[in-house]
Protein backbone atom coordinates (compact mmCIF):
# COMPACT_ATOMS: atom_id res chain seq x y z
CA UNK A 1 0.00 0.00 0.00
CA UNK A 2 1.65 3.31 -0.94
CA UNK A 3 0.80 7.08 0.80
CA UNK A 4 -2.05 7.38 -1.32
CA UNK A 5 -3.80 4.77 -0.93
CA UNK A 6 -2.95 5.41 2.79
CA UNK A 7 -4.14 8.58 3.27
CA UNK A 8 -7.52 7.57 0.74
CA UNK A 9 -8.13 4.36 2.95
CA UNK A 10 -7.89 6.06 5.95
CA UNK A 11 -10.20 9.18 4.63
CA UNK A 12 -12.48 6.80 3.47
CA UNK A 13 -12.75 5.02 6.52
CA UNK A 14 -13.07 8.36 8.29
CA UNK A 15 -16.02 9.28 5.74
CA UNK A 16 -17.53 6.06 5.84
CA UNK A 17 -18.13 6.25 9.34
CA UNK A 18 -19.93 9.27 8.88
CA UNK A 19 -21.62 8.70 6.45
CA UNK A 20 -23.80 5.71 7.93
CA UNK A 21 -24.44 8.89 10.42
CA UNK A 22 -25.79 11.42 8.08
CA UNK A 23 -29.71 11.43 8.23
CA UNK A 24 -30.98 14.83 7.18
CA UNK A 25 -34.63 14.35 9.08
CA UNK A 26 -32.89 13.79 12.31
CA UNK A 27 -30.86 17.19 11.56
CA UNK A 28 -33.35 19.49 12.74
CA UNK A 29 -33.17 17.51 16.53
CA UNK A 30 -29.23 17.89 17.22
CA UNK A 31 -28.51 17.74 20.54
CA UNK A 32 -27.11 21.55 21.49
CA UNK A 33 -23.67 20.04 23.14
CA UNK A 34 -23.00 17.97 20.70
CA UNK A 35 -19.69 18.20 19.26
CA UNK A 36 -19.23 18.29 15.77
CA UNK A 37 -17.55 16.53 12.86
CA UNK A 38 -14.11 15.68 13.91
CA UNK A 39 -12.18 13.66 10.96
CA UNK A 40 -9.89 16.74 10.56
CA UNK A 41 -11.25 18.62 8.15
CA UNK A 42 -14.34 21.51 8.05
CA UNK A 43 -17.71 19.39 7.53
CA UNK A 44 -19.00 20.55 4.42
CA UNK A 45 -15.97 18.98 2.38
CA UNK A 46 -16.40 15.32 3.17
CA UNK A 47 -20.38 15.65 3.34
CA UNK A 48 -19.82 16.88 -0.54
CA UNK A 49 -17.14 14.65 -1.22
CA UNK A 50 -18.99 12.02 -0.32
CA UNK A 51 -22.02 12.75 -2.35
CA UNK A 52 -20.07 13.78 -5.13
CA UNK A 53 -18.32 10.22 -4.93
CA UNK A 54 -21.39 8.37 -4.76
CA UNK A 55 -22.59 9.66 -7.90
CA UNK A 56 -19.49 9.27 -9.76
CA UNK A 57 -19.55 5.38 -8.61
CA UNK A 58 -23.71 5.25 -9.21
CA UNK A 59 -22.72 6.54 -13.02
CA UNK A 60 -20.06 4.06 -13.44
CA UNK A 61 -21.70 1.19 -11.69
CA UNK A 62 -24.55 2.06 -14.29
CA UNK A 63 -22.54 2.48 -17.13
CA UNK A 64 -23.93 6.07 -17.61
CA UNK A 65 -21.96 8.26 -19.67
CA UNK A 66 -22.58 11.58 -20.83
CA UNK A 67 -22.27 11.46 -24.61
CA UNK A 68 -23.32 14.60 -27.20
CA UNK A 69 -22.84 18.87 -26.69
CA UNK A 70 -24.51 20.31 -23.80
CA UNK A 71 -25.09 24.60 -24.92
CA UNK A 72 -25.16 26.39 -21.73
CA UNK A 73 -27.05 29.80 -22.39
CA UNK A 74 -24.91 32.47 -20.68
CA UNK A 75 -27.02 35.70 -19.00
CA UNK A 76 -24.51 38.13 -18.68
CA UNK A 77 -25.48 40.71 -15.62
CA UNK A 78 -23.12 43.56 -16.32
CA UNK A 79 -22.89 45.27 -12.57
CA UNK A 80 -21.37 48.97 -13.05
CA UNK A 81 -20.62 52.25 -11.09
CA UNK A 82 -20.80 54.84 -13.87
CA UNK A 83 -18.63 53.92 -16.65
CA UNK A 84 -16.73 51.78 -14.32
CA UNK A 85 -16.90 47.92 -15.09
CA UNK A 86 -18.88 48.31 -18.32
CA UNK A 87 -18.17 45.59 -20.73
CA UNK A 88 -18.21 45.93 -24.57
CA UNK A 89 -20.11 43.17 -26.52
CA UNK A 90 -16.21 42.52 -28.08
CA UNK A 91 -15.54 41.78 -24.82
CA UNK A 92 -18.07 39.54 -23.59
CA UNK A 93 -17.45 37.46 -27.50
CA UNK A 94 -13.85 37.40 -27.05
CA UNK A 95 -15.08 35.45 -23.20
CA UNK A 96 -17.33 33.08 -24.72
CA UNK A 97 -14.90 32.23 -27.62
CA UNK A 98 -12.01 31.63 -25.21
CA UNK A 99 -14.62 29.58 -23.01
CA UNK A 100 -15.67 27.43 -26.00
CA UNK A 101 -12.21 26.38 -26.63
CA UNK A 102 -11.25 25.53 -23.38
CA UNK A 103 -14.50 23.53 -22.85
CA UNK A 104 -14.51 21.50 -26.36
CA UNK A 105 -12.98 18.50 -24.83
CA UNK A 106 -15.99 18.34 -22.05
CA UNK A 107 -18.37 18.90 -25.28
CA UNK A 108 -19.61 22.17 -23.42
CA UNK A 109 -20.35 25.33 -25.43
CA UNK A 110 -21.48 28.45 -24.07
CA UNK A 111 -24.06 30.73 -25.98
CA UNK A 112 -24.92 34.31 -24.74
CA UNK A 113 -28.30 34.68 -24.55
CA UNK A 114 -28.79 37.87 -22.69
CA UNK A 115 -26.54 40.75 -21.38
CA UNK A 116 -27.71 43.40 -19.07
CA UNK A 117 -26.70 46.29 -17.45
CA UNK A 118 -27.35 47.06 -13.74
CA UNK A 119 -25.67 50.38 -11.92
CA UNK A 120 -25.61 49.32 -7.88
CA UNK A 121 -22.36 50.85 -5.95
CA UNK A 122 -23.35 47.51 -3.47
CA UNK A 123 -23.65 45.24 -5.93
CA UNK A 124 -20.18 46.64 -7.54
CA UNK A 125 -18.02 46.03 -4.46
CA UNK A 126 -20.14 43.32 -3.32
CA UNK A 127 -18.28 40.29 -1.32
CA UNK A 128 -19.61 36.79 -0.95
CA UNK A 129 -21.44 35.76 2.09
CA UNK A 130 -23.37 39.07 2.12
CA UNK A 131 -26.54 40.86 1.78
CA UNK A 132 -25.23 42.38 -1.69
CA UNK A 133 -24.77 38.84 -2.75
CA UNK A 134 -28.03 37.68 -1.81
CA UNK A 135 -29.82 40.63 -3.37
CA UNK A 136 -28.02 41.33 -6.49
CA UNK A 137 -28.38 37.51 -7.85
CA UNK A 138 -31.92 37.08 -6.33
CA UNK A 139 -33.55 39.94 -8.52
CA UNK A 140 -31.22 39.18 -11.48
CA UNK A 141 -30.87 35.41 -11.57
CA UNK A 142 -32.85 34.23 -14.18
CA UNK A 143 -33.48 30.67 -15.08
CA UNK A 144 -30.38 29.48 -13.08
CA UNK A 145 -31.38 25.87 -13.63
CA UNK A 146 -31.69 25.68 -17.59
CA UNK A 147 -28.59 28.43 -18.10
CA UNK A 148 -25.56 30.15 -16.83
CA UNK A 149 -25.83 33.20 -15.02
CA UNK A 150 -22.48 35.49 -15.01
CA UNK A 151 -22.50 38.77 -12.68
CA UNK A 152 -19.43 40.96 -13.56
CA UNK A 153 -18.47 43.26 -11.11
CA UNK A 154 -15.38 44.42 -8.50
CA UNK A 155 -15.54 42.04 -5.67
CA UNK A 156 -13.82 43.24 -2.36
CA UNK A 157 -11.03 41.61 -0.46
CA UNK A 158 -9.14 40.58 -3.89
CA UNK A 159 -11.84 38.77 -5.10
CA UNK A 160 -11.07 37.59 -8.83
CA UNK A 161 -14.06 35.64 -8.51
CA UNK A 162 -16.26 32.82 -7.39
CA UNK A 163 -19.06 30.13 -7.75
CA UNK A 164 -21.41 28.05 -6.48
CA UNK A 165 -20.65 24.23 -6.93
CA UNK A 166 -23.51 22.21 -8.90
CA UNK A 167 -24.34 20.12 -6.02
CA UNK A 168 -25.36 23.71 -4.09
CA UNK A 169 -28.01 24.38 -6.28
CA UNK A 170 -30.60 22.37 -5.24
CA UNK A 171 -30.69 24.38 -1.64
CA UNK A 172 -29.84 27.33 -3.33
CA UNK A 173 -30.38 27.76 -6.94
CA UNK A 174 -31.28 31.64 -6.18
CA UNK A 175 -27.70 32.13 -5.65
CA UNK A 176 -26.32 29.53 -8.63
CA UNK A 177 -23.89 31.11 -10.90
CA UNK A 178 -20.42 32.58 -11.31
CA UNK A 179 -19.19 36.11 -10.70
CA UNK A 180 -15.96 37.31 -11.97
CA UNK A 181 -13.94 40.61 -11.91
CA UNK A 182 -15.14 43.01 -14.43
CA UNK A 183 -11.34 43.63 -15.10
CA UNK A 184 -10.50 39.59 -15.53
CA UNK A 185 -11.77 39.45 -19.33
CA UNK A 186 -9.74 39.69 -22.02
CA UNK A 187 -9.63 42.02 -24.69
CA UNK A 188 -9.46 45.42 -22.60
CA UNK A 189 -8.60 48.62 -24.04
CA UNK A 190 -5.95 49.97 -21.30
CA UNK A 191 -4.30 52.66 -21.46
CA UNK A 192 -1.08 52.55 -22.71
CA UNK A 193 0.19 54.18 -18.95
CA UNK A 194 -1.45 51.46 -17.28
CA UNK A 195 0.13 48.80 -15.29
CA UNK A 196 -0.19 45.16 -16.45
CA UNK A 197 -2.50 43.10 -15.03
CA UNK A 198 -1.95 39.18 -14.79
CA UNK A 199 -5.32 38.10 -14.62
CA UNK A 200 -6.74 39.93 -17.97
CA UNK A 201 -6.64 37.07 -20.46
CA UNK A 202 -10.09 35.83 -18.94
CA UNK A 203 -8.66 32.91 -17.23
CA UNK A 204 -10.60 33.48 -14.39
CA UNK A 205 -14.03 32.90 -16.16
CA UNK A 206 -11.99 29.43 -17.44
CA UNK A 207 -11.17 28.87 -13.84
CA UNK A 208 -14.61 29.54 -12.32
CA UNK A 209 -16.68 27.72 -14.65
CA UNK A 210 -14.66 24.49 -13.45
CA UNK A 211 -16.11 25.06 -10.47
CA UNK A 212 -19.66 25.68 -11.47
CA UNK A 213 -18.96 22.30 -13.40
CA UNK A 214 -18.01 20.38 -10.02
CA UNK A 215 -13.59 20.79 -9.97
CA UNK A 216 -11.65 21.73 -6.87
CA UNK A 217 -8.58 23.71 -6.79
CA UNK A 218 -5.74 21.35 -7.74
CA UNK A 219 -4.47 22.65 -4.06
CA UNK A 220 -7.67 21.59 -2.37
CA UNK A 221 -6.54 20.04 1.30
CA UNK A 222 -3.06 20.19 0.42
CA UNK A 223 -1.49 17.03 0.45
CA UNK A 224 -4.22 15.07 2.60
CA UNK A 225 -6.39 12.58 0.49
CA UNK A 226 -8.04 12.84 -1.38
CA UNK A 227 -6.97 16.26 -2.59
CA UNK A 228 -9.12 17.46 -5.63
CA UNK A 229 -10.76 13.78 -6.14
CA UNK A 230 -9.29 14.31 -9.40
CA UNK A 231 -6.71 11.21 -9.84
CA UNK A 232 -4.15 12.56 -12.60
CA UNK A 233 -3.67 16.01 -10.69
CA UNK A 234 -0.70 15.65 -8.27
CA UNK A 235 -1.21 16.58 -4.85
CA UNK A 236 -0.26 19.88 -4.55
CA UNK A 237 1.04 21.64 -1.09
CA UNK A 238 0.06 25.19 -1.81
CA UNK A 239 -1.61 27.48 -4.17
CA UNK A 240 0.77 28.77 -7.22
CA UNK A 241 1.32 32.46 -7.49
CA UNK A 242 2.88 34.69 -10.58
CA UNK A 243 4.09 32.16 -12.98
CA UNK A 244 5.85 29.28 -11.29
CA UNK A 245 8.55 27.19 -12.93
CA UNK A 246 7.04 23.40 -12.54
CA UNK A 247 8.51 21.42 -10.01
CA UNK A 248 8.41 18.70 -8.23
CA UNK A 249 5.64 18.66 -5.92
CA UNK A 250 6.08 19.25 -2.70
CA UNK A 251 4.05 16.64 -0.89
CA UNK A 252 5.41 13.44 0.63
CA UNK A 253 4.89 10.46 -1.53
CA UNK A 254 4.06 12.36 -4.71
CA UNK A 255 6.50 12.07 -7.35
CA UNK A 256 4.58 14.14 -9.85
CA UNK A 257 4.93 17.67 -10.91
CA UNK A 258 3.05 20.73 -9.04
CA UNK A 259 -0.08 21.32 -11.47
CA UNK A 260 0.77 25.01 -11.89
CA UNK A 261 -0.12 25.48 -15.06
CA UNK A 262 -3.76 23.95 -14.45
CA UNK A 263 -6.99 26.02 -14.77
CA UNK A 264 -7.97 24.96 -11.42
CA UNK A 265 -4.50 26.37 -9.43
CA UNK A 266 -3.66 30.08 -8.92
CA UNK A 267 -1.04 30.60 -11.57
CA UNK A 268 -1.06 33.66 -13.55
CA UNK A 269 -3.53 34.09 -16.88
CA UNK A 270 -0.65 34.07 -18.83
CA UNK A 271 0.63 30.55 -17.67
CA UNK A 272 -2.76 28.53 -16.86
CA UNK A 273 -2.61 25.98 -19.79
CA UNK A 274 -5.45 23.48 -19.67
CA UNK A 275 -7.57 20.47 -17.76
CA UNK A 276 -6.57 17.19 -17.19
CA UNK A 277 -8.51 14.72 -18.95
CA UNK A 278 -9.73 13.25 -15.68
CA UNK A 279 -10.74 16.74 -15.12
CA UNK A 280 -13.03 16.97 -18.31
CA UNK A 281 -14.41 13.64 -17.52
CA UNK A 282 -15.86 15.03 -13.89
CA UNK A 283 -17.18 17.99 -15.05
CA UNK A 284 -19.21 16.18 -17.42
CA UNK A 285 -20.79 13.70 -14.82
CA UNK A 286 -20.84 16.71 -12.43
CA UNK A 287 -22.43 18.60 -15.16
CA UNK A 288 -24.66 15.71 -17.09
CA UNK A 289 -26.08 14.92 -13.53
CA UNK A 290 -26.28 18.01 -11.60
CA UNK A 291 -27.13 20.32 -14.13
CA UNK A 292 -29.16 17.99 -16.11
CA UNK A 293 -31.46 20.17 -17.07
CA UNK A 294 -29.01 22.07 -19.38
CA UNK A 295 -29.37 18.97 -21.67
CA UNK A 296 -32.09 16.64 -20.63
CA UNK A 297 -31.10 13.35 -21.95
CA UNK A 298 -34.39 11.87 -22.20
CA UNK A 299 -33.59 7.97 -22.77
CA UNK A 300 -31.51 8.30 -19.54
CA UNK A 301 -33.99 10.46 -17.57
CA UNK A 302 -35.79 7.13 -16.04
CA UNK A 303 -32.28 5.76 -15.26
CA UNK A 304 -31.05 9.15 -13.58
CA UNK A 305 -33.79 9.62 -11.48
CA UNK A 306 -33.35 6.04 -9.67
CA UNK A 307 -29.24 6.96 -9.19
CA UNK A 308 -31.00 10.23 -8.01
CA UNK A 309 -33.20 8.33 -5.55
CA UNK A 310 -31.20 6.13 -4.77
CA UNK A 311 -28.21 8.23 -3.26
CA UNK A 312 -30.80 11.52 -2.13
CA UNK B 1 -29.64 12.36 23.59
CA UNK B 2 -27.00 12.58 22.34
CA UNK B 3 -27.06 13.13 18.60
CA UNK B 4 -24.04 12.23 16.07
CA UNK B 5 -21.78 15.10 15.67
CA UNK B 6 -22.54 14.48 11.82
CA UNK B 7 -25.82 15.34 12.54
CA UNK B 8 -25.48 19.05 13.80
CA UNK B 9 -22.92 19.25 11.37
CA UNK B 10 -25.51 18.67 8.78
CA UNK B 11 -28.13 21.21 10.02
CA UNK B 12 -25.26 23.68 10.11
CA UNK B 13 -24.68 22.59 6.58
CA UNK B 14 -27.79 23.30 5.79
CA UNK B 15 -27.39 26.87 7.19
CA UNK B 16 -24.63 27.68 5.30
CA UNK B 17 -26.17 26.79 1.90
CA UNK B 18 -28.68 29.05 1.96
CA UNK B 19 -28.24 33.18 1.97
CA UNK B 20 -24.49 33.49 3.43
CA UNK B 21 -23.51 35.46 6.18
CA UNK B 22 -20.13 37.75 6.76
CA UNK B 23 -18.52 36.66 9.77
CA UNK B 24 -15.21 38.61 9.29
CA UNK B 25 -13.41 40.41 12.08
CA UNK B 26 -9.62 41.03 12.32
CA UNK B 27 -10.04 42.88 15.71
CA UNK B 28 -10.92 39.14 17.51
CA UNK B 29 -7.49 38.54 17.39
CA UNK B 30 -6.54 41.26 19.06
CA UNK B 31 -8.96 40.69 21.92
CA UNK B 32 -6.86 37.26 22.22
CA UNK B 33 -3.97 38.99 22.38
CA UNK B 34 -4.89 41.73 24.84
CA UNK B 35 -6.02 39.12 27.43
CA UNK B 36 -2.59 37.54 28.06
CA UNK B 37 -0.86 38.76 31.07
CA UNK B 38 2.01 40.11 28.98
CA UNK B 39 0.07 41.86 26.75
CA UNK B 40 1.17 45.55 25.63
CA UNK B 41 -2.78 46.70 26.19
CA UNK B 42 -4.17 45.59 29.16
CA UNK B 43 -8.27 44.89 29.03
CA UNK B 44 -9.37 45.70 32.68
CA UNK B 45 -11.56 43.13 34.23
CA UNK B 46 -14.19 45.23 34.55
CA UNK B 47 -14.17 46.09 30.41
CA UNK B 48 -13.91 42.03 29.93
CA UNK B 49 -16.78 40.63 32.43
CA UNK B 50 -18.60 43.50 30.25
CA UNK B 51 -17.72 41.50 27.05
CA UNK B 52 -18.28 38.00 28.61
CA UNK B 53 -21.84 39.49 29.39
CA UNK B 54 -22.89 40.79 26.09
CA UNK B 55 -21.76 37.70 24.56
CA UNK B 56 -23.50 35.74 26.63
CA UNK B 57 -26.68 37.62 26.47
CA UNK B 58 -26.46 38.11 22.66
CA UNK B 59 -26.22 33.92 22.69
CA UNK B 60 -28.90 33.41 24.98
CA UNK B 61 -30.91 34.93 22.60
CA UNK B 62 -30.08 32.54 19.68
CA UNK B 63 -32.22 31.47 17.02
CA UNK B 64 -33.02 27.68 17.13
CA UNK B 65 -31.34 25.42 14.71
CA UNK B 66 -34.02 25.90 12.15
CA UNK B 67 -34.13 30.19 12.11
CA UNK B 68 -33.75 31.72 9.38
CA UNK B 69 -29.89 33.06 8.24
CA UNK B 70 -30.72 36.57 8.40
CA UNK B 71 -31.21 35.94 11.98
CA UNK B 72 -27.96 33.95 12.62
CA UNK B 73 -26.17 36.89 10.13
CA UNK B 74 -27.33 39.06 13.12
CA UNK B 75 -26.30 37.61 15.78
CA UNK B 76 -22.99 37.00 14.49
CA UNK B 77 -22.88 41.08 13.85
CA UNK B 78 -23.83 41.70 17.30
CA UNK B 79 -21.14 39.77 18.13
CA UNK B 80 -18.76 41.53 16.46
CA UNK B 81 -20.10 44.65 17.77
CA UNK B 82 -19.41 43.63 21.16
CA UNK B 83 -16.16 42.84 20.10
CA UNK B 84 -15.62 45.69 18.55
CA UNK B 85 -16.70 47.86 21.72
CA UNK B 86 -14.37 46.00 23.95
CA UNK B 87 -10.99 47.13 22.07
CA UNK B 88 -12.65 50.75 21.22
CA UNK B 89 -11.28 52.55 24.03
CA UNK B 90 -8.35 52.02 22.66
CA UNK B 91 -8.44 52.36 19.06
CA UNK B 92 -6.30 55.14 17.89
CA UNK B 93 -3.94 55.18 20.58
CA UNK B 94 -0.15 55.24 20.30
CA UNK B 95 -0.01 51.72 21.62
CA UNK B 96 -2.52 50.30 19.43
CA UNK B 97 -0.69 51.37 16.64
CA UNK B 98 2.81 50.34 17.94
CA UNK B 99 0.71 47.06 18.67
CA UNK B 100 -0.49 46.33 14.97
CA UNK B 101 2.93 47.68 13.73
CA UNK B 102 4.82 45.03 15.98
CA UNK B 103 5.90 41.08 15.76
CA UNK B 104 3.55 40.95 18.61
CA UNK B 105 0.04 41.54 15.96
CA UNK B 106 -0.69 37.80 14.96
CA UNK B 107 -3.66 36.64 13.02
CA UNK B 108 -4.89 33.15 12.58
CA UNK B 109 -4.03 31.59 9.41
CA UNK B 110 -5.62 28.44 9.66
CA UNK B 111 -7.77 26.90 12.91
CA UNK B 112 -6.81 23.65 14.19
CA UNK B 113 -10.21 21.97 14.52
CA UNK B 114 -9.31 19.88 17.42
CA UNK B 115 -8.19 22.69 19.68
CA UNK B 116 -11.04 24.50 18.65
CA UNK B 117 -13.38 22.01 19.67
CA UNK B 118 -11.42 21.58 22.53
CA UNK B 119 -11.93 25.20 23.66
CA UNK B 120 -15.41 25.30 22.56
CA UNK B 121 -15.52 22.01 25.16
CA UNK B 122 -14.33 24.47 27.77
CA UNK B 123 -17.26 27.06 27.36
CA UNK B 124 -20.16 23.77 27.45
CA UNK B 125 -17.87 22.94 30.84
CA UNK B 126 -19.07 26.19 32.21
CA UNK B 127 -21.56 28.00 30.45
CA UNK B 128 -25.04 27.07 29.67
CA UNK B 129 -25.92 24.75 27.58
CA UNK B 130 -27.93 26.90 25.29
CA UNK B 131 -25.34 29.27 24.97
CA UNK B 132 -22.80 26.89 24.12
CA UNK B 133 -24.67 25.38 21.37
CA UNK B 134 -24.99 28.65 20.02
CA UNK B 135 -21.33 29.81 19.90
CA UNK B 136 -20.52 26.76 18.65
CA UNK B 137 -22.79 26.88 16.01
CA UNK B 138 -22.11 30.58 14.84
CA UNK B 139 -18.51 29.49 14.95
CA UNK B 140 -18.80 26.59 12.80
CA UNK B 141 -20.84 28.44 10.41
CA UNK B 142 -18.21 31.05 10.08
CA UNK B 143 -15.41 28.43 8.96
CA UNK B 144 -17.91 26.86 7.01
CA UNK B 145 -18.32 30.34 4.94
CA UNK B 146 -14.84 30.68 4.66
CA UNK B 147 -14.52 27.18 3.99
CA UNK B 148 -17.16 27.41 0.73
CA UNK B 149 -15.16 31.04 -0.20
CA UNK B 150 -11.80 29.43 0.04
CA UNK B 151 -13.13 25.83 -2.78
CA UNK B 152 -14.70 28.02 -4.94
CA UNK B 153 -12.76 31.74 -5.62
CA UNK B 154 -10.19 32.57 -7.02
CA UNK B 155 -8.15 35.58 -5.56
CA UNK B 156 -5.33 37.45 -7.17
CA UNK B 157 -2.74 36.00 -4.54
CA UNK B 158 -2.11 33.75 -1.80
CA UNK B 159 -1.92 36.56 0.42
CA UNK B 160 -5.43 37.84 0.09
CA UNK B 161 -6.92 34.70 0.50
CA UNK B 162 -4.87 34.26 3.88
CA UNK B 163 -5.96 38.23 4.57
CA UNK B 164 -9.78 37.27 3.90
CA UNK B 165 -10.04 34.03 6.15
CA UNK B 166 -7.88 35.92 9.09
CA UNK B 167 -10.55 37.47 8.94
CA UNK B 168 -13.36 34.76 9.67
CA UNK B 169 -10.76 32.50 12.41
CA UNK B 170 -10.39 35.84 14.04
CA UNK B 171 -13.97 36.26 14.53
CA UNK B 172 -14.19 33.06 15.71
CA UNK B 173 -11.35 33.51 18.09
CA UNK B 174 -13.28 36.78 19.43
CA UNK B 175 -16.09 34.36 20.04
CA UNK B 176 -14.90 31.61 21.53
CA UNK B 177 -12.91 34.32 24.09
CA UNK B 178 -16.04 35.88 25.12
CA UNK B 179 -17.47 32.47 26.34
CA UNK B 180 -14.46 30.61 28.27
CA UNK B 181 -14.30 29.71 31.89
CA UNK B 182 -13.46 33.49 33.74
CA UNK B 183 -9.63 33.07 34.09
CA UNK B 184 -8.71 30.66 31.30
CA UNK B 185 -8.42 33.46 28.55
CA UNK B 186 -4.83 34.86 30.39
CA UNK B 187 -3.56 31.04 29.46
CA UNK B 188 -5.01 31.29 25.65
CA UNK B 189 -2.83 32.65 23.21
CA UNK B 190 -4.09 32.88 19.35
CA UNK B 191 -1.40 29.38 18.75
CA UNK B 192 -4.44 27.87 20.90
CA UNK B 193 -6.30 28.60 17.86
CA UNK B 194 -4.28 27.54 14.99
CA UNK B 195 -1.66 28.79 12.89
CA UNK B 196 -0.36 32.18 12.92
CA UNK B 197 1.15 34.67 10.80
CA UNK B 198 2.49 38.37 11.47
CA UNK B 199 -0.18 41.00 10.37
CA UNK B 200 2.07 43.12 8.54
CA UNK B 201 2.25 39.78 5.81
CA UNK B 202 -1.62 40.04 5.33
CA UNK B 203 -0.98 43.53 4.88
CA UNK B 204 -2.14 45.26 8.11
CA UNK B 205 -0.73 47.56 9.60
CA UNK B 206 -2.93 49.81 11.19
Amino acid sequence: MNRRQFLMSSACACLAGATAKINPLFAQDAAPAAKLYRCGTPPPTPSEKIQANRVITALRTHRVSFRGKTVVPVRFHIIHQGTEGYLPDRQLKAQIALLNSTYAPASIEFKIVDVNLHENDAWFYHEPGTDAETEMKTQLGTNTAGSLNIYTAQPGGGLLGYATFPWWYAETPQLDGVVLHHASFPEAERPWSSQPWPFDLGLTAVHEIGHWSGLYHTFQGGCAAPGDDVTDTAYEANAATGCPLRQPSACPGEARFDPVENYMDYSDDACMKHFTPLQYQRMKDMVGYYRYKLSPQTSRSVLLEQIRKSIE
Amino acid sequence: MKQSPVLLACAVLGLSAGPAFAFKNIAGCDLVAFAAADSPIAIGAERWQSYRDQAAAILAAAPGVDASLAAWRTLANELIAAQNSVLAPERGSDAYRDYLASDRCLALTKLNPGAVDGLLDAVAQTAPAPIAAALQRVTQAARMQIDAIERSARFRSGRDKTAMAAQYYCFVAGAIMGLLPPGREQAVTLESFGTTTLCRDIGRTG
